[in-house]
């Protein structure tokens, strides 16, 4: 298993996994909802499972390919966090400005995720339901500034409004291609060294004809691009 | 059907020619904010695009609804619903739709965006475009072992590379073959190389290969088909191994989730509308044990997701309030759900089966949607594991909020007393209501249980004896205005005291639970100490049957449990169910119980019997060995648990073993356990074969991912059909001497040296008495433990006969090529002594012997062995009538050789009497030809029609 790193699958295109964290009703499932398949939370004639979702986008000719994986917010569930975040590149934590409460967990979750995962994943806070406005509880300078004490980008979201939600993720995905980029690089240079446990990224050229290896074990040759 | 394909559109030549040849087109598309089509490669018609085709890709959205409704440029309505596109024709014809095969959005460096469907046929339906070439270019996706096996034959130069892999997979087997021994690292790391080294041999293949170097999703396919081929051929060890691994976790695991067998949705907080879909799901789950591969259990998951997710159609039409979308929060209290439900004894293995043993797929292995579908289970499983479901071992912290509900009880319980004291005291009203009692109890409140007790008693007492009425209305004497005082106020002070409906230690709630039930289910023994002294009723009955002492096991409140023993309770009380408290403390994984009740029993010499069996034929053995609760097995079995008596289901607590340590455990006290009892004898027969080899029930029902159902529940049936007719064939030359061996020691008498050979620990004097009794090897040592001298040499027997190489101990039932078994041969010759010790071992009794056709009873009669012929007859399992090849039966065999002792013990079995053999003669007229008179006379009988009598008899 020599070359096994990197979120590539066979089309070579990137394949990250983002988790969406936060308290229950802050609205997650609404906002990937609303990216995802552009609705939000009305009356729909089927159910639709929103635990995990798949969008692919292709930024300058470079595919990615999101899995958003919702979690558990209820604070039952809050041991289960680590069983959900961990591989993951990228995390959105939401909290409703309406609630103080929940932009308090989205620091303890910051907390964790530093430090479980290190700085290797790429962080958005998002306070959402800015359609409420006026019962804003959480202040604007506020939050911008934990975010930039914590090296994530801040958003204003409103999965009612459809505001802010792609730009988020469009924001993401691309610190996310940055830092696989980055890994990669330092990969390159460090070839040789018995790999880090953490998430490398490989990156497949496209019009790839050099022989596949043998083993077949993996299907990408890795170069940088 | 949902299909994850993916192309990078980039390559794909519509897209190309689309945005280098139309890049006018294009552009406007990408500004508008129009949608894109892109047939996916392959399924484009042969002859040259022209502008009319990209016309007809390029989807305008409709002003109202844009999400759904479009105009292509070519003029025609089209409809998105579903991950379905649908274009109307302009003529009459139908309208034509295809399958969305993904979306994805582009974003440009100049920041421009724009929206692509990738679809799976082109919009445009063209005269000349053939379906056949459909088929040939069909998606590739495998979803079953059935999917792999297709794949890898059609697509290769035929069955050569699953033969080569059989090959290679069989070869896996016989060098690791005690792989389930190794720990889970080294075992992964045997099946990496073994799945590695079959994807060499597919790759060997020049079609194959050809045909994956062309197109690299077609390579992913043969991966994913050679793990799963590999999964399917090793499964039924590797899952032994892991379970291995993980037995400890599973055990506890296990023990929560049976002492959480009885929650409710509503428990879990369970969103209400997920009700219905609950049925559905749980069954699929139930499926999960059932497929070998990992592909298989994912997809398993995968529909389990599905059905709850999305609720039978039928009914969902009526319409459902908001909250339609099924997020995390929703989804895992209802997977926990289902996993208490599903009675699994090996979750955690099913689990690290899954998540450890997929090679094909190592760098999306963590984060693509096979891996949600593992991460929610592993998620529910760990949910339940962190026992906060349990809920707090202290239950105070539920003081407040219940004691507020406990109002609203109270008020519905007892409406004489509410309404009568509604004007002033409620808080007497409070403390009469039984809910409120229960409560007090449940929390552990001695003292305001004691107060309760102490009113009703003088209240109790009150009703009987005017004198004491008196006495206690003394306290009540200060607030009256005087004692003989009968104004309005007074009265009413005094009536109320006579009508108080305060409970009693015998009051009784609507499931039947008395103040003691309540005590024992939340353990609190200083309570049950105080219920026992205010007289409760220590085996007071509920609604299902059980008495206090079962509640306390299966919580395994030990203390309670003690004193409950010690005031008396009765120990072998069953329940509706049939189950003990032995039953349900093993059951639940309640170790310090179990010792309890066992010790206690012992001390008192109350009988208890450790191998009772519940209405599913159960004994507390059969639960302890399926939850792999060790400890338990252990004990169980030191006090007389048989690890061969079989449930309803035809299952020994041996078959019901998951766990190698614990089958490990069951079956090393089987084999030294001489067989008292003779056993319902109608397993499979290769299964006894190898008997001596660690049985685990995963590897006596072979799984196949989609025969499984079918195969299972026929098996069923077929045991139940299958007799015991011939003995088991030596698997090799070596064993057939052996056979022989084994053979001519039991015709030479040599009892040491046969039993020394099919594995028995030796001739024991007292091992045919009473059906029941513990096991007479157990029973002849001081203790189960002891290792004084006397006892010394048994028990090393015990561990000698474990150190054994199981595999050179013969099966009991093993014949030679004439088909005599062990059995015969001792009948033959007349060693009752080896038959008795044969038939208490499980050696079947109506076996025939191949060339005529004989049984060990054939036999004894045949050569006069009395004694023997009696044992054979004592045995319940006998069958007396079976005719052999030439129609002779026993009673034939015993009249031709005029022996008339041996004729009036057949006779008192009552055998059918005329029976004819070939010849036409019956055992009379045999008899009659040798003249044996006396004989003659047995038959008649006195009575002229000696036939119907005895088959009368034998069937009143």
């Amino acid at each position: 298993m020599a070359t096994t790193a990197g979120p590539v699958s066979a089309t070579g295109s990137y394949n990250f996994k983002v988790v969406l964290l936060g308290e229950g009703c802050v609205g997650k499932t609404s906002v990937v909802l609303r990216y995802v398949q552009d609705r939000f939370n009305e009356k729909h004639l089927t159910t639709l499972q929103a635990s995990f979702m798949n969008k692919k986008i292709n930024l300058g000719g470079k595919r990615v390919n999101l899995s958003i994986w919702d979690t558990a917010g209820q604070e039952r569930f809050h041991a289960l966090g680590p069983i959900y975040y961990r591989m993951s590149n990228g995390a959105i934590l939401v909290y409703d400005i309406t609630d103080e409460d929940s932009f308090q967990k989205v620091k303890n979750w910051v907390k964790e995720l530093k430090k479980m995962l290190g700085s290797e994943i790429c962080l958005i806070i998002a306070g959402n339901k800015v359609d409420l406005e006026k019962q804003r509880n959480v202040s604007v300078e506020d939050a911008e500034e934990y975010a930039k004490s914590v090296g994530a980008k801040h958003f204003h979201t409103s999965a009612k409004l459809n505001q802010g939600i792609e730009e988020m993720f469009l924001e993401l995905s691309q610190r996310m291609l940055e830092r696989a980029k980055e890994n990669d690089q330092q990969k390159a240079s460090s070839l040789g060294r018995a790999g880090s446990t953490r998430r490398n990224v490989v990156v497949v050229e496209d019009d790839e004809e050099a022989a596949q290896p043998k083993s077949g074990c993996c299907g990408g040759v890795s170069t940088v691009s | 059907m949902e299909v994850s394909y993916d192309e990078d559109l980039d390559e794909n030549s519509f897209f190309q020619i689309l945005r280098t040849d139309y890049n006018d087109l294009f552009l406007k598309a990408a500004l508008e904010g129009w949608v894109i089509c892109v047939p996916r490669s392959g399924s484009l018609p042969k002859y040259t695009l022209t502008h009319e085709d990209f016309f007809s890709h390029i989807l305008i959205p409709s002003d109202e609804l844009p999400g759904s409704h479009f105009r292509t440029l070519s003029d025609k309505e089209v409809r998105v619903c579903n991950r379905l596109i649908t274009v109307e024709q302009n003529d009459i014809s139908r309208p034509y739709s295809t399958h969305i095969l993904f979306e994805e959005t582009f974003y440009t460096d100049d920041l421009l965006k724009y929206k692509v469907l990738c679809v799976e046929s082109p919009l445009e339906r063209h005269a000349d475009f053939s379906c056949g070439q459909y088929d040939e270019t069909r998606i590739l996706t495998v979803q079953t072992l059935r999917d792999c096996i297709d794949l890898l034959w059609t697509q290769s130069a035929g069955k050569e590379v699953l033969e080569k892999m059989d090959q290679a997979i069989l070869n896996f087997l016989t060098v690791n073959s005690s792989l389930e021994l190794e720990t889970l690292q080294i075992q992964k790391d045997l099946v990496g190389r073994l799945y590695v080294s079959c994807l060499q041999i597919a790759l060997k293949d020049a079609r194959l290969r050809e045909k994956s170097d062309e197109d690299k999703r077609l390579l992913e396919n043969v991966k994913l088909s050679v793990e799963t081929y590999v999964h399917h051929g090793i499964y039924k060890k590797l899952i032994k191994g892991i379970t291995a691994c993980t037995a400890c976790d599973d055990a506890s695991l296990n023990k929560i989730v049976r002492n959480l067998s009885d929650i409710q949705l509503q428990d879990l907080n369970v969103r209400s509308d997920l009700y219905e879909t609950v049925p559905r799901a749980r069954r699929e789950l139930a499926r999960i044990e059932g497929y070998s591969t990992v592909l298989g259990k994912i997809g398993c998951l995968k529909r389990m997701i599905a059905y709850i997710s999305k609720p039978n159609l039928e009914v969902s039409c009526s319409e459902r309030m908001s909250g339609n979308v099924i997020a995390t929060d929703d989804l895992l209290p209802v997977v926990v759900f289902l996993i208490i439900k599903t009675s699994l004894p090996n979750w955690i293995a099913h689990l690290t089966y899954m998540r450890q043993f997929r090679f094909s797929s190592c760098y999306t292995c963590h984060i693509d949607e096979y891996s949600f579908f593992i991460t929610t289970l592993e998620a529910a499983i760990e949910h339940i594991r962190s026992g906060i479901l349990l809920g707090p071992s202290v239950p105070e912290a539920q003081y407040v909020y219940e004691s507020e509900s406990c109002e609203d009880g109270c008020n519905s319980w007892d409406m004489k007393t509410t309404k009568k004291s509604k004007s002033g005291r409620s808080e007497v009203v409070e403390k009469s209501c039984i809910t409120y009692f229960f409560d007090q109890i449940r929390l552990g409140n001695v003292e305001k249980v004691q107060e309760i007790l102490s009113k009703n008693q003088s209240s109790d007492n009150a009703k009987y004896s005017d004198s004491t009425l008196m006495k206690d209305n003394e306290d009540l004497l200060p607030r009256l205005c005087h004692p003989l005082c009968s104004c309005d106020r007074c009265e009413s002070l005094l009536h109320k005291r006579l009508c108080d409906t305060s409970p009693t230690v015998h009051s009784t709630d609507d499931r039947g639970f008395t103040a003691l039930h309540v005590a024992c289910l939340f353990g609190h023994p200083h309570i049950v100490d105080l219920l026992l002294r205010s007289g409760s009723n220590v085996d007071a009955l509920d609604y299902r049957g059980s008495t206090p002492l079962h509640y306390a096991a299966a919580k395994g409140h030990q203390n309670a449990l003690l004193s409950l023993l010690h005031a008396g309770a009765t120990i072998s009380i069953s329940d509706n169910d049939g189950n003990t408290s032995l039953h349900l403390a093993s059951n639940n994984g309640h170790e310090t119980c179990v010792k309890a009740l066992l010790y206690f029993s012992e001390q008192t010499g109350s009988k208890l019997d450790a191998n009772s069996e519940n209405a599913n034929g159960d004994t507390p053995l059969h639960h302890a060995a399926r939850w792999g609760y060790e400890s338990i097995v252990q004990i169980l079995l030191e006090y007389g648990g048989r690890p061969d008596v079989q449930n309803k289901r035809h299952l020994t607590p041996m078959d019901n073993a998951h766990n190698l340590h614990v089958s490990k455990l069951l079956v090393s006290v089987n084999k030294t356990l001489p067989n008292s009892k003779p056993v319902r004898q109608d397993k499979e027969s290769d299964n006894c074969a190898d008997k001596g080899h660690t049985d685990i029930a995963a590897a006596t029902k072979p799984p196949l991912d989609f025969t499984d159902e079918s195969t299972r529940s026929s098996n069923g049936v077929m045991n139940k059909l299958r007799k015991k007719q011939w003995g088991i064939h030596p698997q090799s030359t070596e064993q057939m001497k052996k056979v022989e061996k084994l053979l001519r020691a039991i015709a030479l008498g040599d009892i040491r040296l046969a039993c020394f050979y099919v594995g028995l620990d030796g001739p024991v004097s007292d091992s045919n008495d009473s059906e029941m009794g513990p096991p007479s090897s157990v029973k002849s040592l001081c203790h189960p433990l002891c290792i004084c001298e006397k006892c010394k040499p048994d028990v090393s027997d015990v561990s000698e006969d474990d150190s054994k190489l199981e595999k050179d101990i013969l099966n009991i039932n093993i014949c030679n090529s004439d088909g005599f078994t062990p059995l015969h041969i001792a009948s033959m010759h007349g060693h009752t002594d080896m038959v008795r010790l044969l038939l208490d071992a499980g050696a079947w009794i109506n076996v025939m012997t191949k060339t005529r056709g004989l049984t060990a009873l054939h036999l004894a009669c045949q050569n006069q062995c009395t004694e023997t012929a009696k044992l054979l007859l004592q045995c319940g399992d006998c069958d007396i009538d079976i005719q052999d090849l030439v129609g002779n039966s026993a009673l034939h065999y015993a009249s031709v050789t005029g022996n008339a002792r041996l004729v009036e013990l057949i006779l008192k079995h009552s055998p059918v009497a005329d029976l004819k053999n070939s010849s036409g003669k019956t055992p009379l007229d045999e008899a009659e030809e040798k003249m044996a008179l006396t004989v003659v006379r047995l038959l008649r009988g006195g009575k002229t029609s000696p036939s119907l009598p005895w088959r009368e008899k034998k069937e009143v």
